[in-house]
C-alpha cells in the first residue's frame, strides 16, 4: 500500500561498475528502457532496487495489521467483505513484492526474519494506532490516497518486475481508495456522533499522510540514484503539494476541519487548532499548509512511536506460530531438493 | 472471553529461536480472461508442491479480475533446456518490461528444442527478449468449466467499479462538478 | 414453486437463518486470520474462503428479505444472541492454531457442501437455484481444506499429531451441525425439502475418505434426537465473544449507515 522510494544506499559501498557499461545502462534507463532480473546492472542499482522492494513489501504486511484489527468489527456485511478484501490485497502486494526482491537475490525467509528482528524497516505511518472504525475510513482515504499519488509514478519506473507488479497493485489500490472515499463520505453525512468520530480520526491521520511522502527534498534530490535511475520519478515535496491540493478542498467539502495537532506518546491527539497557513494561493494554484511535525516523525521512525513494538510483535507472533506449518508442508525436512532457478 | 493476539501480541525480542526451513520453489502463473485472448503471465508464487501452487494460484491470481483459465508450472520447468519428447506450450516476452504471453504449441524433444522451434516457427523473425517453454505434463491447467475460478457471487464489493458511481454521486452532492472532476483527475485511469 | 405458503414462511426463514448464520460466523472467525496466517499465499487463499462464506451469508439474508422485507444488515447484525441459529462449531475459537482452523473448516465445509447440494433439489425455486450456484463455490472450499488436512496429516510427526488433536477436539462439536432448526420437519412433511436419511452417513464418508488419505483417524457420534443447542438459540462463551465483535461498531448506533 505504500512506496519506499526513500530507502537509501551508499553507492560508495558498492562494487564499482565498468564505466562503459554504466554509461550505456544509464542512457538506456534515462531513455525509458526497462531492466529485467538477468540483465547487467550496477551493484548499487541491484542493492537499491532490492531494498526498495523489500521495504515496500514489509510496509504492505505491516500495513495489513492496523486495519486487520477491525475486520471482525466491521459494521455491515459490505464493509466486512470490503475490509477483508483490502487487507487480503495488502498481503498479496507483500507477496508479489517479496518475489521481486527475492529475484534480486534475498530469500523471503531472510527478509521476514530481518523485518521481525528490526534489521529492516517499513513505512512509518503504520506505527500509529487505529483506535476507532473511523480510523479505518481515514486510512483508506488519506493513506491509500497518498500511496496512489506515489505509486502512479512508480508504475513508470525502470525495473521490469517492479513496474509490472505496480500495475497490479495500483488496480487494487484504486478499489481501496474508492472504498475509503465511500466510507468517509458516508461517515461525514451521517449522525453527529459519526461526524465527530470522523473529525477525530482525521486529526490523527492528516499529519501522517503529509509525512507519508518522506522528509523535505534535499537540494540534490534529482541527482540522487533513486531519481537518476528512474526508481522514483517525482520528489517528496512535489507529491506532498499534490496531495494537499487534492485533499484539502475535498476534506473541507465534507465538513472536516484541517487542524494542526499535537499528540501524546500513545498517538492520541492532545490539541487541535485549525491550520493557520491553510489557504489556496490563487496565483500558483497551490494550497499553503503547515508541514507535519518532523521531530515527531523522526522520533517515531527511530522506534519510539506508539505502535512500533506492537506491529513487530504481531508479525513475529504470526511468523513463529506458523513455523511448524511451513516445516510440515516441506515434508518435515530442512533440506530441500528443489532449487530456485 | 477470547484474547486475541491482535490486541496484545506477546513481545518476544532477540534472535529467533529456530532456523527457518528452505525456501519453497517458485511457480509461474498464467491467466486467461476471455476465450479469444491468450494466456498472459500474471506473476510468481512460492509453494512446496503443485497442488498447493494450484490452490494459491487460483486465489491470488484468479481473483483480481474475471479469469476463465489458469496455468501453473514450476519456474525451473519453464526455463529448462532438458526434458523429454512431449507437447510444449510456448511463451514470448517481446521486450523488457512486457509480460510473457502464450504464443503457440509445438511437439519437441526437450526444452531447448521447444525454445528453438518457438523462435523459428512462431516469432516471424521479430526481435524478442525472452522465450519460455513448458511440457504439457509439467503444466497444471485449471479450466473454469470443471473447476470454478472467478466466483458467481457478486464480487463488486472488492472492485473499484463497485464504488465509482456511488462515490461520484456523493461528491456531487457536496461539491461543484468542476471541483470533483479536478479532484478525480488523480484517480488511476487504467482501472476504471 | 415460486411462492411460499404462509405457514411455511417462518420454517423457511429459520432454515435460511441456520445456513446463513453458520456461514456468517465461520467467515467471521476465518477472516480474522487475514494478514497473520503462516504463509503469505495461504493467507490470501484462506481469506478468499472467508469472504465467500460472508458473501454466501449475505445472499441468503437477501433471500430472507424477499420473504419478510427485513434489511439484510439488520438481519445479520440486529438480533439478540438467542435469535442466531448457528451451530457452536462455527464460532469456536481456534486460538490462532492453524490446525484448529483447518479442522473447523474441514467439518463445516463438507457439511455445507452436502447441505447446499441437497437444497438444490428443493421445491422452492429461489432457494434451489441459489443453492445450486453456491454449491459450485463450496466445491472449491472442500478441495482446499481437504488438501490441507492431507498435507498436515502426511507432513511430519508434529503436524500429524497437531492435526489429529484438532480433529479430535472439534469432532464432538461438528456433529451439532446436524441439529435441525425449528420448522424443518414441516418443510420436509410439506414436500418443500427432499431430505433422504443419509445426510450424516454421506458427510461422515466424505470426511473419512480425506482423513484416511491423511493417515489420521476420526470418530463421529450422532447427536441425541432431543439435542438442543445453537439452532435453538443456545450459545456458548465463544459465540458471545464473536457476537460482541460483530456488534462492536454496529451497536453504537444500529440505525446509522456505515
Amino acid at each position: 500500500m505504500s512506496a519506499s522510494a526513500n530507502v537509501e544506499v551508499n553507492i560508495n559501498d558498492c562494487e564499482k561498475p565498468d564505466p562503459k557499461k554504466l554509461v550505456a545502462f544509464e542512457a538506456f534507463v534515462a531513455d525509458g528502457g526497462l531492466i529485467e532480473p538477468h540483465d547487467w546492472m550496477p551493484e548499487a542499482y541491484r542493492t537499491l532496487m532490492l531494498r526498495m522492494a523489500e521495504h515496500h513489501a514489509n510496509s504492505e504486511i505491516v500495513g495489513a495489521l492496523p486495519e486487520g484489527e477491525w475486520i471482525t468489527r466491521a459494521p455491515s456485511l459490505k464493509r466486512k467483505l470490503a475490509l477483508t478484501a483490502k487487507v487480503q490485497d495488502e498481503v498479496g502486494h507483500g507477496q508479489m513484492l517479496y518475489e521481486v526482491a527475492q529475484d534480486l537475490g534475498k530469500s523471503r525467509n531472510a527478509m521476514l526474519r530481518d523485518l521481525i528482528t528490526g534489521v529492516t524497516k517499513y513505512h512509518n505511518c503504520f506505527n500509529y494506532p487505529c483506535p476507532t472504525w473511523a480510523d479505518v475510513c481515514m486510512i483508506a482515504w488519506l493513506i491509500d490516497g497518498a500511496a496512489i499519488l506515489n505509486q502512479g509514478t512508480l508504475a513508470h519506473g525502470s525495473f521490469g518486475p517492479y513496474t509490472r507488479t505496480m500495475r497490479r497493485i495500483n488496480m487494487e489500490e484504486a478499489f481501496h481508495f474508492k472504498h475509503g472515499e465511500d466510507m468517509v463520505l458516508t461517515l461525514m453525512s451521517g449522525t453527529t456522533k459519526q461526524k465527530h468520530m470522523g473529525q477525530e480520526a482525521f486529526d490523527r491521520w492528516w499529519g501522517p499522510s503529509l509525512a507519508f511522502f518522506g522528509p523535505n527534498d534535499r537540494p540534490d534530490e534529482r541527482e540522487r540514484p533513486a531519481m537518476k535511475w528512474r526508481m522514483k520519478t517525482a520528489t517528496n515535496d512535489e507529491l506532498r503539494q499534490k496531495f494537499v491540493n487534492r485533499f484539502a478542498p475535498a476534506a473541507i467539502a465534507t465538513g472536516l476541519v484541517i487542524n494542526v495537532c499535537t499528540k501524546d506518546d500513545s498517538g492520541l491527539v492532545t490539541s487541535a487548532t485549525p491550520d493557520p497557513l491553510l489557504k489556496l494561493d490563487e496565483e500558483s494554484g497551490n494550497w499553503n499548509f503547515t508541514q507535519p511535525d518532523w521531530d515527531e516523525f523522526f522520533r517515531v521512525i527511530r522506534g519510539n512511536g506508539p505502535c512500533n513494538k506492537e506491529r513487530i510483535a504481531l508479525r513475529r507472533f504470526s511468523y513463529e506460530q506458523g513455523e511448524w506449518v511451513r516445516r510440515a508442508i516441506l515434508n518435515g525436512s530442512t533440506t530441500n531438493n528443489k532449487k530456485i532457478s | 472471553m477470547m484474547t486475541s493476539p491482535r490486541i496484545n501480541p506477546p513481545k518476544q525480542t532477540g534472535d529467533l529461536s529456530f532456523p527457518e526451513v528452505d525456501s519453497f520453489p517458485i511457480w509461474e502463473v498464467f491467466t486467461q480472461k476471455r476465450p479469444t485472448k491468450e494466456h498472459v503471465h500474471a506473476g510468481s508464487l512460492s509453494a512446496p508442491d503443485a497442488s498447493l501452487a494450484q490452490q494459491f494460484a487460483r486465489e491470488h491470481y484468479g481473483q483480481d479480475q474475471v479469469c476463465i483459465s489458469l496455468w501453473v508450472g514450476a519456474r525451473s520447468d519453464f526455463l529448462a533446456v532438458d526434458g523429454k519428447q512431449d507437447t510444449y506450450e510456448l511463451f514470448v516476452q517481446w521486450e523488457s518490461g512486457d509480460r510473457h504471453i502464450h504464443i503457440g504449441t509445438v511437439e519437441a524433444s526437450n526444452g531447448q528444442d521447444a525454445k528453438s522451434k518457438c523462435e523459428s516457427q512462431f516469432l516471424d523473425d521479430k526481435p524478442f527478449f525472452s522465450v519460455w517453454s513448458i511440457s504439457a505434463s509439467d503444466l497444471t491447467v485449471i479450466d473454469e468449466k470443471d473447476n470454478l475460478i472467478w466466483r458467481t457471487t457478486d464480487q463488486t464489493y472488492r472492485l473499484a467499479s463497485g464504488y465509482s458511481r456511488v462515490v461520484r454521486k456523493k461528491w456531487d452532492a457536496i461539491r461543484e462538478a468542476e471541483a470533483v472532476d479536478a479532484y478525480q483527475e488523480e484517480d488511476l485511469k487504467d482501472t476504471f | 414453486m415460486k411462492e411460499l405458503a404462509e405457514h411455511l414462511q417462518t420454517p423457511m426463514i429459520n432454515l435460511l437463518l441456520s445456513i446463513a448464520d453458520d456461514k456468517l460466523f465461520l467467515g467471521h472467525r476465518n477472516s480474522d486470520w487475514t494478514g497473520i496466517a503462516p504463509i503469505l499465499e495461504a493467507d490470501i487463499a484462506f481469506s478468499s474462503l472467508a469472504q465467500d462464506d460472508i458473501a454466501h451469508a449475505s445472499v441468503i439474508y437477501e433471500l430472507i428479505n424477499t420473504i419478510n422485507g427485513q434489511d439484510p444488515d439488520q438481519i445479520a447484525f440486529g438480533r439478540t444472541a438467542d435469535e442466531y441459529l448457528s451451530a457452536s462449531i462455527v464460532s469456536t475459537s481456534d486460538s490462532f492454531n492453524w490446525a484448529a482452523a483447518i479442522a473447523r473448516q474441514f467439518f463445516c465445509n463438507h457439511f455445507d457442501y452436502i447441505r447446499l447440494q441437497r437444497l438444490s433439489t428443493c421445491e422452492w425455486e429461489p432457494l434451489a437455484s441459489l443453492a445450486k450456484r453456491l454449491t459450485t463455490e463450496q466445491a472449491i472450499h472442500i478441495e482446499h481444506v481437504s488438501s490441507w488436512v492431507v498435507h498436515l496429516g502426511t507432513g511430519n510427526e508434529e503436524s500429524a499429531s497437531r492435526m489429529q488433536e484438532a480433529l479430535d477436539v472439534y469432532a464432538p462439536l461438528a456433529v451439532m451441525l446436524f441439529e435441525k432448526p425449528e420448522g424443518f420437519d414441516t418443510l420436509v412433511d410439506d414436500g418443500v425439502l427432499h431430505q433422504p436419511d443419509d445426510f450424516f452417513a454421506t458427510w461422515k464418508q466424505s470426511l473419512h475418505d480425506v482423513v484416511s488419505s491423511a493417515g489420521l483417524t476420526l470418530h463421529l457420534d450422532q447427536i441425541a434426537s432431543d439435542f438442543s443447542g445453537g439452532r435453538s438459540g443456545q450459545h456458548d462463551e465463544d459465540f458471545s465473544s464473536s457476537l460482541a465483535e460483530l456488534h462492536a461498531v454496529f451497536n453504537e448506533d444500529p440505525a446509522a449507515k456505515w
